[in-house]
């Protein structure tokens, strides 16, 4: 039967923004879009405040000053090369993969020769974790849109908890 | 608290293979230059083992200087590497990256200084926390 992973980076943008910033690490962060206009990223603690995946900002400005969410601007080049370096672990590691999105992977673990899929699934998270300072989650399927599900269900519930970066 | 920098590696970094040569420069009397190519270099490849792991950190302040690290220095940081007792480590504080020795004194982890001025910081709960091991530090001898 062939099996599938599809490794997601948490919240991408905002764990970008915080690994050169470890002072933003308990606090909420969201991302921007270019003109600043929506919210393309959330770290889990602004998700708790219930800022929404693409809400135009002017409709969460109250709450973010509220609770004193950072808002940064996006920079893709920093998500560029960040991505290229969880994509390369991921290609160290894995039997054969293909990039999906900016923050998403397909792993295909047919051919992968491990005892136990599922130590080796956190292996992968806790060294992509290490190498990148990038946290990632791990869904695993007979299929791509079941590993895609298992990736989404594997992940802690919270309002709004729709994916996104 | 001096706080470090961190910078990226270029986009696009190019390969620039140079001859090392072997150069005793203590030694006295120049020989032949040919007699001492030991072979290229190049030094992305030299400083460089796990790219995907490797950022760069510009150093701040004095607190490193018994180390060799003085203020503006490049650091190069292999994330790769899990911190060992005795390792120069780029580490959180208090949400602020700097630059100390990781060391283990009486079974308890502390971030030292490597100048009598500073005094070395426990590692306490999750305030600290080692961010990537200090591989190699550039240092930029002539100004101009
Ligand atoms: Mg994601």
């Amino acid at each position: 039967m062939a099996t599938f992973g599809l490794v997601d980076c948490n919240n991408f943008y905002a764990s970008c923004e915080r690994l050169f910033q470890p002072g933003l690490r308990e606090r909420p962060v969201v991302v921007l879009s270019n003109n600043d206009g929506c919210v393309i990223a959330r770290s889990n603690e602004a998700k708790a405040l219930g800022i929404a995946m693409g809400a135009p900002f002017f409709k969460v400005r109250q709450i973010a000053m509220e609770h004193g969410v950072v808002v940064r601007s996006s920079n893709y080049a920093l998500y560029g090369d960040m991505s290229e370096r969880v994509m390369s672990v991921l290609a160290s590691q894995a039997p054969a993969h293909e990039v999906y999105s900016i923050d998403e992977s397909f792993l295909d673990l047919d051919r992968l020769a491990v005892p136990d899929l599922t130590v080796w699934c956190q292996d992968l998270r806790r060294r992509t974790q290490q190498w990148t300072g990038i946290p990632v989650s791990i869904g695993v399927g007979p299929t791509k849109t079941l590993a895609k599900l298992a990736n989404r269900l594997g992940r802690p519930a919270l309002p709004q908890g729709e994916g996104g970066r | 608290m001096e706080h470090c920098t961190v910078l990226r590696p270029a986009d696009d970094p190019i390969e620039l293979d140079l001859p090392l040569y072997g150069a005793q420069v203590q030694a006295g009397f120049p020989s032949p230059a040919d007699d001492h190519i030991e072979g290229k270099l190049d030094l992305n490849e030299h400083l460089i083992r796990r790219p995907a792991a490797t950022f760069f950190v510009r150093a701040s302040g004095a607190s490193m200087q018994g180390a060799g690290i003085f203020d503006e220095d490049l650091l190069v940081i292999d994330r790769s590497i899990s911190a060992k007792d005795g390792d120069i480590v780029i580490a959180a504080v208090h949400g602020e990256l700097t630059v100390k020795r990781l060391l283990k004194a009486a079974g308890a982890w502390q971030l030292t200084a490597e100048n009598p001025d500073f005094p070395p910081l426990p590692i306490i709960g999750d305030t600290c926390e080692v961010w990537g091991v200090v591989t190699h530090s550039i240092r930029r001898h002539c100004g101009r």
